[in-house]
Order: structure tokens, then C-alpha cells, then sequence
């Protein structure tokens, strides 16, 4: 055949250089960063340890869900050690944990609440609230959230029988009530479902739909979705789009029951950095009116709960500006007062736990789990503590040394990766990498001598 | 005169008028000021005000200058003889026309020119060259006049609050030591009398009178500050302290005054004219100095000149009109890019490499690069400017082995504070602020 139309060889195909140790693949991710929309479980967030973060998850029951903060924040508490602490991964968590069942764990059934995780590009192009609205709009978008909306608003119509809905799951939603001819085989009158949805609509106060589409729900749910596409033009959300997000979506949202949708800001620094002075002041002055006490159906009925995830840089740049805003009085950034509205991340401390980590992501990549006699191998127990230890307890690093040892130990035949190979594996890194190196005592000797 | 004196006899450096200098630093305004004053047939300091252009200092764009600064101008220009008063209005002399065509014809002769005139008039340029070299001879005469340690950020406090502490005594001895440990020799002083010093003079600042708040409206109430920096006082106390004790006419180490002087207080130079000569004395590339070298709490100054009876002139250029009383020439150290190239660039590249590896951003600050590769080989900033553009547009050539990036971009940290007012280094004319460097593979 020609060269030309050659297939590539599937993964599973190659030769798995990992097979020596029992492995998949190398158990650890290549890049120690949250793809949370990856297929790989190594770098989709899927492999969480709740155990390494309890105290930051009694947090956010405390700040975020259990009480009316509007405006939240999760800070790294070692200024500068950001990168790789698990920030986004505990997002992420949160997300997952959260959707699963609509909010009924964690807060016992209280309350149906809703997850969305909005994360800033990084072009620098997105500076003002508009842009965070646009945002925030299409990870909505993006996210199972309408359908769910839409389904719920079905179901809450009170014409289909308890016994029909009991066969609907999370998974197969499009498929049933999102699915019209699912309910005309289940003998449902469609047209009455959709009238009464309009109904609870219209009482609700949602009036994007008249507008736009008088037969609302002619085609199902495609046509639902299509109806709360807005134009995506730069006109458009400058104008109308934040309006949109902060008023209409969320009568939608309170129609269909919700009682919050928590909003997960990761890297809001993307968007303050690039900020200028008065961008920064307009940004904050906007959050307050829009979160807190502007007209508008969100700040009426409080119902997005924000958290940002926010470098110690980023805070000093914000922090003149949110206190011009007004904004410290609902939601204190830095200092003192922060502890009511922020949920601080540490580097893990305990060693044990991290050697939970790892364990948990080698078992996962293990192609034979019954046979295996030490659940760490390749590796000592004191070797993961120790490779905990000079990563300053940041999991990110950790990972990522993990992995540079398990592609060392193939390589050079080891048979157990120790402590003392974990050391030497670090030095290595550092030397590759430039670090701060410390002040000689004296500077450098004058080469010229003018004498 | 002083060739009649008998030998054995203590020779005082000479000067003419006093040691009094204007509080400016751009050597251009004398020849701006005397353009106007041939344009306009004649000067005052309402027609300066009026017309001398707005400049930029550093990255910082000055609009106007301050009063003052015209008619120090004046003064000196009159002093040098090249306008003379009539009623009230300065008209140009014969030698204010030759320099008006000097400038044009060369600015290095224009600098030579003005050089010679206040190193006759006020004495201090070779002076303080030597001064330098008499502080730390075995440092080749680098200096450095202290400020509060980095690290040190005190809030404000209030205006009364003027005791000294402990705290204020521990960041004074920490100075201290933190430029000896880096730079020995370059600040003699002994500890505890720095530190005794220092305190008497931030009491002396404390007991001043309040200042007032600058009025925004005519209508203002009359208000009193109500607080005060005490990273500010402290700087300003130990500048004080430093400027007296390294610049003073009788050097401690000296046996005898430098200058004749009337009165015991008639030191050449106070804190607030070394501020004016450190500029002055760089634009005629006799020294440098910078407040930014990370390891040093203060000004760093070094003479990028010497006195001496005969130098090598491929790396040096006499100074014609300076000399010392014990007859020794200057020498400004002015090597030729053709010899010094190699050193040169491998001094360049070996800074670079320190600050890349420290901050590892490829990008690295211009100014700080310069910094520490002036002071490696002791050139002027003019100097490095010349052969930073001669080796990037060789690397450009591939003549040398380093592919050298320089970007005019500013960083944040480079905006910030008084950073913006730093000389700038200019490739092409054009203000350059950060520099990658790599080797050709």
C-alpha cells in the first residue's frame, strides 16, 4: 500500500515498555496539571484522594455552601508555591462531587445545587465583566446544566408519573425526558408537558423565549438549547450578555428548582493580571453590583455563589480596588478577616498521605491488581515520604517526580526505587532547571584594575 | 602658584568661586538654555520657564522643572562666563557662542568643556575622583553610601512617633554589615559610631518642624502632616551620615583638609549636592553608580577614571583639564572595542547567566546586566551603550558566538517606583530595557 494512506498503529499495539513492571502505562501523568476534560484518568482529575484535603472540604461546607457568602475565595497560604498545590484538581473535585447528585450528599439533601467550572483563556483578552460573563455563559453552555434544566422543568410539570421517571438517570437523560418521542412511547401528552414548562416559565419570569421562538418547544430539547444560544459577538455581550447570564439564565435556573449554582473561578488572576488600573477598579465594582446588591435577579435572590481561586500576587493588585468597591464589607480579601470567606490551601503535611496518593494512582495502572504482594512497588515506602518532602508537600511536583522515577527505574534496570535514587533523581531536575541561587557572601571581584 | 611652594608643604586642591552647584543633572540644559538665549536675542528665567522643552528622565516624562532650577542655571551659566548680566535680562559672551558650536560639532567636546569649567569653578569633579580612590584604595575605589536594607518595609507612623528603637538599630547595623560582607572596605565606618550617628541624626529629622499638607484648592484647610515614613527618615539620616563622614573636607583617614576652608562646617559637598554631582560626574563618564544592585543596601559608586602620570592611551584618554595637587593627570578608563571585545562579551554573557539562573526568565533586565558588567570591568554607562550596539550588530553578523536578543519592552517591576527614573540604556538611540543571550549552536 501506498505510504500515503498508512494507518498509525493503535496505542495498544505498541510495545508497552512499562509491561517489566506491571504497568499500563507509567502510572503517573507526564503533566502534573488537571485536563478536566481529558479521556486520560491520570490527568482528568478522576483519581482524587478526598483524605488529603478533609480540612479544605469542611471548608467549603462552612463557607460556601452553609452559609450567604456570595463572593469566596481559595488562596494558596504559602505565598508563591501556587503551581501544582491541587487548586484546580480540588475544583474539580468539587465539580464532579457536586453534579453527581445535584448538591443531595453534600449538603444532605438540602439543596439542589449545580457546579460549573469557568476557567479564563489566557490571550489576555478577557478583561472585563462582560468577558467573565461570556465566560461563565459558556462553560454553561458546555456542561450538561441546560439539559438538566430543561429536563427538571419537564419533570417538575407534575404530568409524568413517578414510575416513569424513576427509569431516568444522569446518564440517560437525553435519551428520556430530554428524548420527545421517549415520552410519546411512554403514552405522555407532550403538548400539555411543554405548555405547563411554559407556564412555570412565564411565572418565573423568564421572557427570553417569547422573543425569540414563539413555538418553544417544537423540536425538543436541541431547539431548547438553540433558543438560549445568544449571538456571540463582542456587541452583543458588551451590551446585553451580562444581563443575560445575571438575570434571565437565572430565573431559568430558579424555574427548574436550582437553589444555587456554585460558580468555580479557576485562575481568576488570567484575568486581573492583564487588567489596567481601571479595568481593575470597573471589575470589582461590577462584581459587587452584580453578586451582591444591584438590581439585578442574581443579586435579588443570591443566587450564584462565586469562588475564586486567587494568587497572593493577583490579591495585591485587586486589594485597593476591592476595598474601593466596597467590596471587603461582604467578602474580605487578605488579612485577618479572610478566614470567613476563604478557603486556604496548604501543602500537604502528612507524609502518609501522600504515600496514599500514590498508591492509589500505581494500583490504577496496575494490569494484574490481585497478584500484587507490595502495593508500592517499584517503590519504598520511604521513598515516596522522602519524595513528598523535597517537593514541599506541593502533590503537583510530587506527581511529576513519581513519574520521572518510574522512566529512570526502566531505563536503568532498577529494581526498587529507594529513597536515595528519589534524591539523586531530584538533584538532576534542579540542575536542569535554573533556581534562585543563594548570595554569595561577597560579589564578584573587579576584573579591571584601573591602577 | 602652587609650583613656588616649598616642597613638603600640604597642597589643597584649587578652585576659583565656592563649592555651591545648581540642582539640576542634564548637561544638555546649558546648551538648550544658550540656543534660546541666541534665538531670542537674550534670557531670564521667565523665558527658560517659558520655553525650554519638556524632557524625559529615565522612562519618566518631566514636564517642567521647578523654579529653582532656572535660575541655578542662570547662575552658573554666568558663572562660567557665557552670558553676562545687562538690567536684568542675561545676553550671550563670545565663549557661550564658541560652545554653542562645540555642541553641534561634538558632545564629547561640549562635556570636556563644561567639565573643565566646574572642575575649575567649584572644584569638585577630580576631587571626588580622588576621593574615591583615597576611601578604598584597595577596592579601586568603590563606594557605597547606605541606605535601609531591602527588606525593611516599616508602615507609616505618626508624626510624633519620632523615637528611636531597637528595631531602627538593628536595620543600621544590618546595613552596615551587609555592605562589608559583599563589598568590604567600602563603607570604613565604624559600626558603632555608624549606628550612634544615625540615631543622633534621626532625632535632628524628627525634631523638625511639621510639614503641611500640600493644599489641592486655594480653599483648603490648613493642615498639618499626620504622619511620616520611617523608611524615608531612616535613608535620609543615614545619607546624611554617610555623605559627612566619606565626603567631608578632612577625610578621616587624612591629616589634613582637602580644600582651604573658612569655617569648620565648609564641607565641598552635602548630601544634597553629592546627589547632583553623582549624575554630573556620570555623564562625563568619570564614574558610575546605581541604587540597584540587589546585594547592596545603597548607592554603589566607582570611578571609571584615575589619576595617574602615564597610562597605557589604547585603554585610557586623558582628562586634560584636571589634575591633582601633587600633579598627577586623569585618566578616564576608554578602551577601544577592537582589544576589548572578547572581554567584553564574556564579561556580558557571564552576567547575564548570573541573573537568568537566578530568575530564570530568559528576558532579564538591561539595567541590571549593565550594573554589574560596569562595575566587572569599570567602563561608563556610555561605554557599555557603544559596545553592547557594536556586539549585538556583530551577533547579527554572526561575528561573535552569542546571538544577543534586546527588547524595549518594560517590565512591570521596572515601572514601578523610582526604577522608572533609571537611566535607560540606549541602543540606536532607542531606551532598551531587557536582554536575552544565547549561545549559537
Amino acid at each position: 500500500m501506498s505510504t500515503l494512506f498508512r494507518k498509525p498503529v493503535p496505542i495498544e499495539e505498541k510495545k508497552n515498555k512499562y509491561d517489566t513492571l506491571e504497568f499500563k502505562h507509567n502510572p503517573f501523568p507526564v503533566d502534573p496539571a488537571v485536563k478536566p476534560y481529558s479521556k486520560d484518568e491520570r490527568e482528568n482529575g478522576s483519581i482524587y484522594m478526598t483524605d488529603l484535603r478533609e480540612e479544605e472540604i469542611q471548608q467549603f461546607n462552612d463557607i460556601v455552601l452553609n452559609s450567604d457568602s456570595k463572593i469566596n475565595l481559595l488562596m494558596d497560604y504559602a505565598a508563591y508555591r501556587g503551581r501544582g498545590i491541587g487548586k484546580t484538581a480540588f475544583l474539580n473535585y468539587l465539580r464532579k462531587e457536586i453534579n453527581k447528585d445535584l448538591g443531595d450528599t453534600f449538603t444532605k439533601g438540602q439543596q439542589v445545587l449545580y457546579a460549573i467550572y469557568v476557567n479564563p483563556g489566557g490571550e489576555k483578552k478577557e478583561r472585563k465583566f462582560s468577558h467573565l460573563s461570556r465566560i461563565i455563559y459558556q462553560s454553561i453552555m458546555n456542561d450538561k446544566l441546560l439539559l438538566i434544566t430543561f429536563c427538571r422543568l419537564r419533570a417538575n410539570s407534575g404530568l409524568i408519573p413517578n414510575e416513569i421517571l424513576q427509569g431516568v438517570t444522569y446518564d440517560n437523560l437525553s435519551e428520556t425526558l430530554g428524548n420527545d418521542s421517549w415520552l410519546i412511547q411512554n403514552n405522555i401528552d407532550l403538548q400539555k408537558v411543554d405548555h405547563q414548562v411554559e407556564t412555570i416559565l412565564n411565572e418565573h419570569g423568564v421572557t427570553f423565549f417569547k422573543s425569540v421562538e414563539p413555538n418553544l418547544f417544537e423540536h425538543s430539547f436541541i431547539n431548547f438549547k438553540k433558543v438560549f444560544s445568544v449571538e456571540n459577538t463582542e456587541l452583543y455581550w458588551k451590551n446585553y450578555g451580562v444581563d443575560f447570564v445575571f438575570s434571565e439564565l437565572v430565573r431559568l435556573f430558579k424555574a427548574a428548582d436550582f437553589s444555587n449554582i456554585i460558580l468555580l473561578f479557576d485562575e481568576a488572576e488570567k484575568i486581573i493580571i492583564s487588567q489596567n488600573f481601571g479595568e481593575r477598579r470597573e471589575f470589582c465594582d461590577n462584581l459587587r453590583y452584580y453578586f451582591i446588591d444591584g438590581s439585578n435577579e442574581n443579586a435579588t435572590s443570591h443566587f450564584y455563589k462565586l469562588i475564586m481561586t486567587i494568587h497572593p500576587n493577583s490579591q495585591e493588585l485587586l486589594l485597593t480596588h476591592w476595598n474601593a468597591a466596597g467590596l471587603d464589607r461582604f467578602s474580605v480579601l487578605g488579612g485577618e478577616g479572610a478566614n470567613a470567606n476563604t478557603i486556604f490551601f496548604r501543602p500537604l503535611k502528612d507524609k502518609k498521605l501522600a504515600v496514599l496518593l500514590a498508591k492509589e494512582y500505581l494500583t490504577r495502572a496496575r494490569t494484574n491488581i490481585s497478584n500484587v504482594s507490595d502495593e508500592l512497588f517499584p517503590f519504598e515506602e520511604e521513598a515516596l515520604e522522602k519524595a513528598i518532602e523535597i517537593c514541599d508537600g506541593i502533590p503537583g511536583k510530587f506527581l511529576k517526580l513519581l513519574y520521572n522515577a518510574i522512566e529512570q527505574s526502566l531505563s536503568e534496570n532498577w529494581d526498587k526505587i529507594t529513597a536515595n535514587r528519589i534524591e539523586n533523581i531530584w538533584k538532576k531536575i534542579i540542575e536542569a532547571d535554573p533556581k534562585p541561587t543563594t548570595a554569595k557572601s561577597e560579589m564578584l571581584q573587579t576584573k579591571t584594575n584601573l591602577k | 602658584m602652587h609650583n613656588e611652594e616649598p616642597f613638603g608643604v600640604h597642597q589643597y586642591w584649587k578652585f576659583k568661586n565656592n563649592h555651591s552647584v545648581g540642582l539640576f543633572t542634564d548637561m544638555n540644559l546649558y546648551y538648550d538654555a544658550l540656543a534660546i538665549a541666541k534665538n531670542k536675542g537674550f534670557i531670564n528665567v521667565y523665558i527658560l520657564e517659558k520655553n525650554l522643552l519638556e524632557r524625559v528622565i529615565g522612562l519618566k516624562y518631566i514636564e517642567t522643572f521647578k523654579k529653582r532650577a532656572f535660575q541655578d542655571l542662570i547662575r552658573e551659566l554666568n558663572r562660567f562666563k557665557l552670558i553676562y548680566k545687562d538690567e536684568n535680562d542675561f545676553y550671550l559672551t563670545e565663549s557661550g557662542i564658541k560652545l554653542l558650536k562645540i555642541y553641534e560639532k561634538s558632545k564629547e567636546k561640549y562635556f570636556d568643556f563644561l567639565l573643565d569649567k566646574m572642575n575649575s569653578e567649584n572644584g569638585i569633579p577630580g576631587w571626588f575622583i580622588n576621593r574615591l580612590w583615597t576611601i578604598n584604595p584597595g577596592g579601586q575605589g568603590q563606594v557605597v553610601v547606605p541606605s535601609p536594607i531591602k527588606s525593611w518595609k516599616p508602615g507609616k507612623q505618626k508624626w510624633q512617633d519620632n523615637q528611636w528603637n531597637k528595631e531602627l538599630a538593628i536595620v543600621s547595623e544590618e546595613t552596615h554589615i551587609q555592605i562589608n560582607r559583599r563589598l568590604p572596605n567600602s563603607f570604613p565606618m565604624n559600626i558603632e559610631t555608624w549606628i550612634s550617628e544615625v540615631k543622633k541624626e534621626y532625632e535632628r529629622l524628627g525634631k523638625r518642624k511639621q510639614r503641611r499638607v500640600a493644599k489641592k484648592d486655594k480653599e483648603d484647610e490648613d493642615k498639618k502632616m499626620e504622619f511620616f515614613a520611617p523608611r524615608g527618615r531612616l535613608t535620609f539620616a543615614m545619607k546624611n551620615v554617610a555623605v559627612k563622614f566619606l565626603f567631608s573636607n578632612k577625610y578621616i583617614a587624612n591629616e589634613t583638609n582637602d580644600f582651604i576652608a573658612n569655617k569648620k562646617s565648609d564641607d565641598p559637598i552635602n548630601s544634597r549636592t553629592f546627589m547632583v554631582w553623582c549624575p554630573r560626574l556620570e555623564t562625563f563618564e568619570l564614574l558610575y553608580y546605581s541604587d540597584y544592585f540587589e546585594e547592596i543596601p545603597g548607592r554603589l559608586i566607582f570611578p571609571c577614571s584615575v589619576f595617574g602620570t602615564n597610562k597605557d592611551l589604547a585603554n585610557f584618554s586623558l582628562v586634560h583639564t584636571i589634575a591633582a595637587p601633587s600633579k598627577e593627570l586623569l585618566f578616564r578608563h576608554k578602551p577601544k572595542w577592537v582589544q576589548y571585545k572578547e572581554e567584553f562579551i564574556e564579561t556580558l554573557n557571564e552576567c547575564y547567566q548570573i541573573i537568568y539562573n537566578k530568575e530564570g526568565i530568559i528576558y532579564v533586565s538591561l539595567q541590571q546586566v549593565r550594573d554589574e558588567v560596569c562595575r566587572l570591568l569599570r567602563i561608563s554607562a556610555l561605554t557599555f551603550e557603544i559596545f553592547l550596539e557594536t556586539a549585538f550588530r556583530e551577533s547579527v553578523q554572526r561575528k561573535i558566538e552569542f546571538s544577543i536578543a534586546l527588547e524595549t519592552d518594560i517590565r512591570e517591576d521596572q515601572r514601578s517606583g523610582f526604577q522608572i527614573q533609571r537611566r535607560p540604556v540606549f541602543i540606536n538611540n532607542v531606551p532598551n530595557s531587557l536582554i536575552a543571550i544565547k549561545q549559537f549552536i
